[in-house]
């Protein structure tokens, strides 16, 4: 590059600088970035590969075993997912409460009874589970203290095995063992085993101390050689790795329409937004103008995209909301009321309008440094060499500004695509951006069901991975002018 | 030059008409706390609101965390990129650009999911706040210092600093860093902006940040939220003031790359 | 030169670094609990003040409620008894939070105890069902347990009203001269882009509240149809447009931008005194679908606070507490008891909207609200909004 060489000359170096020996493997220049790996990899891939993994769940459910006091003795499947097991293989419990580190598929070979067509059942209904060596356990009870009648302490009986995914020969023979830890029997006239949906069963029977109590679904048949202690109706969902979110995703209207105003919202404040902004940057920084409109024009840009959320909401209200400042202005200078003629800061349009105020700023700010490398030589050889401000641009600035105004354009989009707390200052969860609706399932599961809105954030990161596959293209290209 | 400086100014006005209309409307409707004249009793309710003080001194706390970590991640990788390693380039690239892909709303949901619980019980510290709002400011930081680097010849000024005996230190905060100033700069007040007014990451992590202190004014008061809009929008210029004169230094410093 | 800057480059960071980890070192760790025979906190029974208060000791003197904003009715006053009387720390989480969000709260720190973790919340009555079903919530009956009326708590002690209130019309008389009374008025075309409602009715108890009112209205107080009728309601109000999507609050009622909002009384009540004619607030009940609303305390079955939860039910429910409700407007459960008992004074009493309209008002069992309440917010979007 022309640059280095003048100021290499500069530096009173006539030859060229003195060559470092070529720099080895580079097995060991790559460890500079150690820290930064690791921390992405910590806060960045972690977080966000166990959102990709989870949008492919279906939904599962969460069964609960009450007492008579209504107090939930035990439950099986709060994380929302059956930890494991499958067609045909039990879901065991191996020691402690419902967590999912607790629950493991049947482990031992050949298993207990046999189904209704004669094979063998991969678990141990009415047994200890293949892993008897641990032994779940009570939670002590104070001592001394008496007990109300009807309540019993947590997993004093357990849910210990679940076939959810039936058996061999049928996914809907499903069956439910439970457990008695404690050294009393205990009658279950009382007790309730529910799953909120299909399934409300009042159980009746006695399970005796350290003993099982075996639930099929439908009728005898589950399991065929082992009588159950009771007949229950109701199914237990499967949940597992299903595209179910998928689907339940693109068939939803209202979740499409996320999408659209999301898209739409941040192409055109990235377009506008970039452009518009470009304009100011150039003109603070290389229009010609006193230095201290630079410094103002950057730090007020700097304050400008932290005004988002409640504080931006409030200041398009006041200005272009129904009673705001400009809305009265029009309304008496041209005597109109926008909003009767359809304007409104609350659908597309308007939240672009809003979004302008941090978009614009964001765009002076990524492109200052860009613009700062514009070498005024470069203007100046260009005129010398005859050519007009038009053709400086096209061929000298614009190539060389293109990498960086590309990919801050790129920045607009995923800063307005992202955006979360403006229109949630507005409206609260009421209007439709897809950000909008995963905060909404996030802090009050309004989409009851968690997996549909991982879901929703894995279709963000698509549409984002498609614009930065656009950007690296781009950077290619334009990385040709570069050298 | 002349033409190109009326189109400037013409520019800038509109800039400047586009963004101070709403701070103008704001402060008006703020004055009109008091019935039948303006006054600032608004502005008497917010400064004398503990929860006011308390709330901006801790997100300004954590402001100033997170641009220290930031700068401390930022800076020495991209260098290192740029020097060093530019074939991993588009991978340093695509992390920093991660917050993008995957919006606040989502990490935020990660983030608690996989730092709620033993082992990694980082939860219940402001240092899971931190890492999330250094994330936030990846981008722009990356972004600046990479343009400003790019804009300058790190290979060359490197070479020449360690031709005149410099070590890697010496390298890095007293050749790269003076000359990415203004790159630097510009991503420290949109890290520090960024987390003064965050909101997302501060609701879900339940942390009295000044974010959701001022949605919870805008629930219940009339005129103080506007009030509170206005001040704070002074409180961050004027610190982003304070942190441009801090990294003002010496007028005419050591800089190599001499331009502009 | 350069070393001067570099100094205080380093001074700043180094600065910043200590600062920092000390911020760090000093966050994190709980009240220490321990000692010997806490009382039981497994069969709901009530624990008597003293051992109560030893226990609360033990613990920290700590509590975190969640989504109690200060001036959601009175409970400001309630958490100053609580700081001034009893000396307790409080951690308000997420004053924002509405009912969803707070169950989702217990949720997610269900392994987490410590500072984020939520002890006490209060959630609208829809919400009590999946919470109790969940096992989110821990039993406990308070001092004055049995002069709470039965359609209020839940009889094991997992769920127990505070306070209650009606949905009121409140309309800003600078911008309305016309102010609407009834339901029925709101869908007037001189009403255009005038009404907002509080929140979002797949997620907030009173924006389920307000759809449901709209529909007792219509169906002439049958619960059964009126979560259906209410969403035909509004479905109407958006599609001619009175509906706005803002979420009504003092602001835009002040500014203009909700000349008409619909909130619960004791939300509606201390605004128009905030206000104070800046600008004037008009606050009705309506004539006709008049829902009154409760709103309901739990514990969280995972508080890190146990103890110190329950002594924030005791406050509440304290004649103190409940007349820290009627003060801001709200009513409390134990309401008719304190006016037996003539506990309530002459002067707040004057200040509450007529009693005949909280005779007339619609109070839906549980599981009516928690139907309704599924109903709605699976439908809101599709009926009304039309997506």
């Amino acid at each position: 590059m022309s640059a280095s060489r003048s100021r290499t000359e500069r530096l009173g170096k006539g030859d060229a600088p003195r060559a470092r020996p070529p720099v080895r493997a580079l097995s060991w220049a790559w460890l500079g970035l150690l820290p930064f790996f690791l921390f992405a990899l910590a806060f960045l891939i972690l977080p966000s590969a166990s959102i990709v993994f989870k949008s492919f769940q279906g939904l599962a459910e969460t069964v609960f075993l009450k007492d008579p006091s209504r107090d939930v003795v035990d439950s099986a499947g709060l994380s929302r997912q059956w930890a494991a097991g499958g067609r045909g293989v039990s879901m065991e419990r191996r020691g402690g409460n419902d967590a999912a580190v607790n629950w493991g598929a049947f482990a031992g070979s050949g298993g207990v009874g046999h189904d209704a067509e004669g094979n063998p059942i991969a678990g141990t209904p009415g047994e200890a589970n293949s892993i008897a060596s641990v032994t779940p356990q009570a939670s002590p009870t104070p001592d001394g203290q008496p007990r109300r009648e009807g309540s019993y302490p947590p997993r004093s009986v357990l849910i210990n095995e679940l076939a959810w995914s039936g058996t061999e020969a049928s996914a809907a023979a499903e069956w439910i063992e439970l457990f008695n830890t404690t050294t009393a029997d205990i009658d279950l006239a009382g007790w309730t085993l529910s799953d909120g949906n299909d399934i409300q069963i009042d159980l009746a029977g006695t399970i005796p101390a350290g003993g099982y109590f075996l639930l099929e679904r439908g009728d005898d048949t589950p399991i065929a050689d082992i009588p159950a202690d009771q007949i229950y109706s109701g199914a237990l969902r499967d949940g597992g790795l299903t595209l179910d979110n998928f689907t339940e995703l693109l068939s939803r209207r209202d979740l499409m329409r996320s999408y659209q105003a999301s898209i739409s919202i941040s192409l055109i404040t990235a377009l506008g937004g970039g452009l518009f902004g470009f304009l100011l940057a150039y003109a603070v920084i290389l229009g010609g103008l006193p230095k201290g409109v630079r410094t103002f024009m950057v730090t007020f840009s700097g304050v400008a995209s932290n005004f988002a959320g409640v504080p931006l909401a409030f200041a398009f209200m006041s200005t272009l909301g129904q009673m705001g400042l400009i809305t009265r202005a029009i309304n008496s200078l041209l005597d109109t009321n926008i909003y009767m003629a359809g304007f409104s800061i609350y659908n597309i349009w308007g939240l672009s309008i809003v979004y302008m105020y941090f978009q614009f700023p964001l765009m002076v700010l990524v492109m200052a440094p860009a613009l700062d490398g514009l070498r005024r030589e470069w203007r100046e050889a260009a005129e010398n060499l005859g050519g007009t401000a038009w053709q400086y641009w096209r061929h000298v600035a614009l190539p060389i500004l293109m990498p960086s105004l590309l990919g801050a354009m790129i920045l607009l989009f995923g800063n307005s695509f992202g955006a979360y707390a403006t229109a949630y200052a507005f409206a609260g969860s009421r209007i439709n951006l897809v950000t909008i609706v995963i905060g909404g399932q996030i802090t009050g599961e309004a989409l009851f069901n968690p997996g549909l809105g991982n879901a929703l954030a894995l279709g963000m990161v698509v549409v984002m991975a498609v614009c930065m596959a656009g950007y690296a293209a781009t950077q290619r290209r334009a990385a040709r002018w570069m050298r | 030059m002349k033409r190109a400086n009326v189109w400037s100014w013409v520019i800038v006005f509109i800039g400047l008409v586009y963004f101070f209309l709403p701070l103008v409307a704001t402060f008006l409707f703020s004055m009109r706390a008091e019935l039948g004249h303006l006054g600032f009793s608004a502005y008497r309710y917010v400064f004398s609101d503990p929860g006011f003080a308390s709330n901006f001194g801790y997100s300004l706390r954590w402001a100033v965390l997170t641009i220290i970590a930031s700068l401390l991640l930022v800076v020495p990788t991209v260098y290192w990129v740029h020097l060093r390693v530019p074939h991993l380039r588009p991978v340093v690239e695509f992390l920093s650009l991660f917050p993008f892909v995957v919006p606040a709303v989502v990490l935020a949901f990660g983030l608690i999911k996989t730092y709620c619980c033993p082992p990694f019980a980082l939860k219940v510290s402001p240092a899971l706040l931190i890492a999330a709002y250094v994330i936030l400011s990846l981008p722009y930081m990356f972004r600046s210092v990479d343009a400003g680097l790019r804009a300058i010849d790190v290979r060359t000024l490197t070479e020449a600093a360690q031709s005149l005996g410099a070590g890697w230190i010496t390298v890095l905060f007293r050749v790269i860093f003076p000359n990415l100033r203004v790159a630097i700069l510009s991503g420290v007040f949109l890290t520090f902006a960024i987390v003064i007014g965050e909101f997302t990451f501060a609701s879900l992590f339940a942390w009295p940040a000044f974010g959701p202190y001022m949605v919870l004014m805008g629930q219940s008061r009339a005129y103080e939220p506007a009030a509170l809009s206005v001040v704070s929008f002074i409180l961050t210029w004027a610190s982003i003031g304070v942190i441009q004169w801090v990294g003002r230094g010496a007028p005419g410093g050591a800089q190599v790359a001499g331009v502009r | 030169m350069t070393t001067r800057k570099l100094t205080r480059r380093e001074f700043l960071k180094l600065s910043a670094m200590a600062g920092g980890s000390a911020l760090l070192a000093s966050c994190g760790g709980g009240g220490g609990g321990g000692g010997a025979a806490l009382p039981d906190l497994t069969t709901g029974a009530n624990i008597p003040m003293d051992a109560l208060l030893a226990a609360v000791e033990a613990e920290g003197k700590v509590v975190n409620p969640i989504a109690m904003p200060r001036d959601w009715a009175g409970f400001d006053e309630i958490f100053h008894i609580l700081t001034d009387e009893y000396g307790m720390t409080l951690n308000e989480l997420s004053p924002e939070f509405g009912s969803a969000d707070e169950l989702e709260a217990i949720r997610a720190n269900r392994d987490a105890p410590g500072p984020q973790a939520p002890d006490t919340i209060d959630i609208g009555i829809g919400y009590t069902t999946t919470a109790t079903d969940e096992g989110l919530l821990a039993k406990y009956k308070v001092a004055t347990w049995d002069s709470i009326p039965a359609g209020f708590k839940h009889p094991d002690g997992f769920w127990f009203v505070h306070y209650y209130g009606v949905l009121t019309f409140e309309t800003n008389t600078n911008l309305i001269t016309n102010v609407p009374t009834d339901w029925p008025d709101l869908l007037k075309a001189e009403y255009r882009n005038m009404v907002g409602i509080a929140g979002d009715p797949t997620a907030s108890n009173e924006a389920v509240s307000t759809v449901l009112a709209a529909g007792l209205s219509r169906t002439n107080n049958d619960i059964g149809t009126a979560a259906q009728a209410g969403l035909e309601f509004w479905a109407e109000m958006n599609q001619i447009g009175n509906l706005l999507p803002v979420t009504v609050n003092a602001g835009t009622l002040a500014s203009g931008e909700t000349p008409i909002g619909i909130e619960w009384d004791y939300l509606a009540l201390p605004a128009r005194d905030t206000l104070a004619g800046n600008p004037p607030l008009e606050v009705l009940v309506p004539d006709t679908g008049i829902i009154a609303g409760p709103y309901s305390g739990g514990i969280s079955a995972f508080a890190p606070h146990p103890y110190g939860a329950r002594l924030f039910q005791e406050v509440v429910f304290s004649d103190a507490g409940q007349l820290a409700h009627l003060k801001k407007y709200a009513h409390p459960a134990r309401f008719d008891d304190m006016v037996a008992r003539g506990v309530i004074p002459a002067e707040v009493m004057a200040t509450l909207p007529p009693a005949e309209y909280y005779a007339r008002a619609t109070t839906l069992t549980v599981e009516q609200f928690a139907a309704a309440k599924e109903y709605i917010a699976a439908n809101w979007r599709s009926v009304v909004l039309g997506e």
